[in-house]
């Protein structure tokens, strides 16, 4: 373990992915992530890696399969826009089973939007976004020591599971910095193994990658093989932080920045002896319904919070069913709740469920 | 407990960098820290502000409604941030580069024509840390040989010129009280 440094988070997501044994990054230029390939342009070329500007994020994209074909740990990061040109990129990674670290610096939507903080991208994260039945691990981290050390893990389970991992962040944690302790950099010879990867078929079988199969028996089979897996990261990594939740009889998820930020609500309420909790997912596929699901018999009512126009909210529900009102508090478009904004919003429900 | 900060001026002032001095000295004294840009589409002479959290409590929202202090650096930045102290809280104000009267009685007010103080120090560039030097001596948010060292890395590779020039402007603000 390091000492620690005053970082920000995209550059963060930068030097701790190069620890991971990343040595090849392909973007194209957009705020506010643009400090993360300018960090891999200064600093691939010192560990023997390869930085190169592609012409665009579907280039990018393609990129980033090629070398993950060919074996190698490798990253792109991008924001909204960007991200949504990946998506045909990122059906195909699915599909031919390649593994990929992909940061998605969410900004204000749609289309062109604007560049600050949001977490409207959610849906287009965490339920597929290109076409085919597919799924992506989706971490959403709320601070930069936390970033770190989900892209450093994010390399490891994009290589044990043979999938694309999304980092869905937004400036606000991108921009800041905050002191950080860095995981160890990895030696490369320690690295799993790629047996399936196209390296030179040199005295063994040839490799083949590919998603492209004619015979709907056999795609169907495939696809079943896909799920299958989906089942198995299901089961073993769902993330989340439980804060205050033992007694609580309300309880705000909230995830990323608006995750910490409604930490500060749970605080201020909790000195005025009023029992609030908080769940903060961490993985936002798989999506952590099943600590919600246990928290219904003890909890009144849920209130989500989110830095959108309600998306998250859909899987809370599916978590809490009809058994317990679930209120959502969103600002889409770039706004940011304050911790006495969200506070307001929870002592407005109080006063419901009352009335 | 933790304080919240607000540094704000024109781009250019050098408001992002106080701002990073003070997370970089709060690392250095092993507190708790972040350190929080107002992004967007800047520019040079645009306005500019950061928020900085600085104390011994772990860091949940980063975002300050109602910061212990603010430092306007011009005249947008008090008209903006002097609703948002906290009561109680202390201004520390740009004299140079306002042109009114805070207006609040409820909070501490430091005027300092920090600009002046600079040029005579040797360095008018170095007005935001003639005011970091007064903050520091009103509020020991950070030890005062923290801070010089950092100044001492920050400005590492603009010469020891700059350094000195700085420390200078810190020294003077230090001494600018009344």
């Amino acid at each position: 373990m390091g000492e620690k440094v005053l970082i920000k988070g995209v550059e963060a997501i930068a030097e701790s992915a190069i620890r991971a044994g990343c040595r090849m990054f392909f973007g194209y230029p957009i705020t506010p992530q643009n400090e993360t390939p300018e960090y891999m342009s200064r600093r691939l070329p010192q560990v023997e890696g390869i930085f190169l500007q592609a012409e665009s994020e579907i280039a990018a994209i393609n990129m980033v399969m090629g070398a993950s074909a060919a074996g190698a740990r490798v990253m792109t990061t991008t924001s909204s826009p960007g991200f949504s040109l990946m998506m045909e990129g990122m059906s195909y990674l699915v599909g031919m089973e390649l593994p990929c670290v992909v940061a998605n610096v969410v900004r204000g939507g749609p289309g062109l939007g604007n560049i600050a903080p949001a977490q409207s991208d959610y849906f287009q994260a965490t339920k597929g976004g290109g076409h085919g039945d597919y799924k992506t691990i989706v971490f959403g981290p709320s601070t930069v020591q936390e970033l770190v050390e989900l892209t450093y893990h994010s390399f490891d389970l994009a290589d044990k599971y043979r999938n694309p991992v999304v980092l869905l962040t937004d400036g606000a944690l991108g921009q800041m910095m905050e002191p950080v302790i860095f995981p160890e950099m990895r030696k490369l010879n320690t690295l799993p193994e790629k047996p399936w990867a196209l390296t030179g078929a040199l005295n063994r079988e040839k490799n083949i990658i590919m998603s492209f199969e004619m015979d709907p028996k056999i795609l169907e089979n495939i696809n079943w093989e896909l799920q299958k897996k989906f089942q198995k990261i299901s089961e073993d990594e769902v993330k989340y932080e439980e804060y205050a939740t033992d007694d609580a009889e309300f309880v705000i998820v909230a995830y990323g920045t608006i995750g910490r930020i409604a930490k500060s609500t749970v605080k201020a309420l909790r000195e005025e002896n009023i029992p609030v909790g908080l769940i903060r997912p961490i993985s936002l596929w798989p999506f952590p319904y099943g600590v919600i699901t246990q928290l219904v018999p003890q909890v009144e009512a849920f209130m989500v919070v989110e830095m959108s126009a309600g998306q998250m909210v859909e899987d809370v529900r599916l978590a809490v069913g009809d058994r317990r009102p679930v209120f959502f508090y969103g600002r889409p478009g770039g706004m940011v709740p304050s911790p006495r904004d969200i506070t307001e919003k929870v002592k407005q429900c109080l006063s419901m469920l009352l009335s | 407990m933790n304080y919240e900060i607000i540094v704000s001026g024109f781009g250019g002032q050098g408001v992002l960098i106080f701002g990073e001095i003070l997370s970089q000295g709060a690392l250095k004294e092993n507190k708790h820290t972040v350190w929080f840009p107002a992004y967007g589409p800047e520019q040079r002479g645009g306005t500019a502000n950061c928020t900085i959290i600085i104390g011994d409590e772990e860091i949940a929202s980063p975002i300050s409604i109602d910061p212990d202090i603010v430092v306007a650096l011009n005249q947008p930045s008090l008209d903006k941030f002097e609703p948002w102290l906290k009561k109680g809280g202390l201004l520390i104000i740009n004299k140079t580069l306002t042109t009114r009267k805070p207006l609040r009685d409820d909070i501490k007010i430091i005027e300092i024509d920090a600009l002046t103080l600079a040029r005579e120090a040797g360095e008018e560039r170095a007005t935001n840390i003639v005011l970091l030097g007064r903050l520091l001596k009103e509020i020991p948010l950070l030890s005062v040989d923290t801070v010089k060292e950092v100044i001492s890395v920050i400005f590492a590779h603009r010469g020891e010129k700059v350094i000195a020039a700085n420390i200078k402007a810190l020294n003077t603000g230090w001494n600018s009280g009344d």
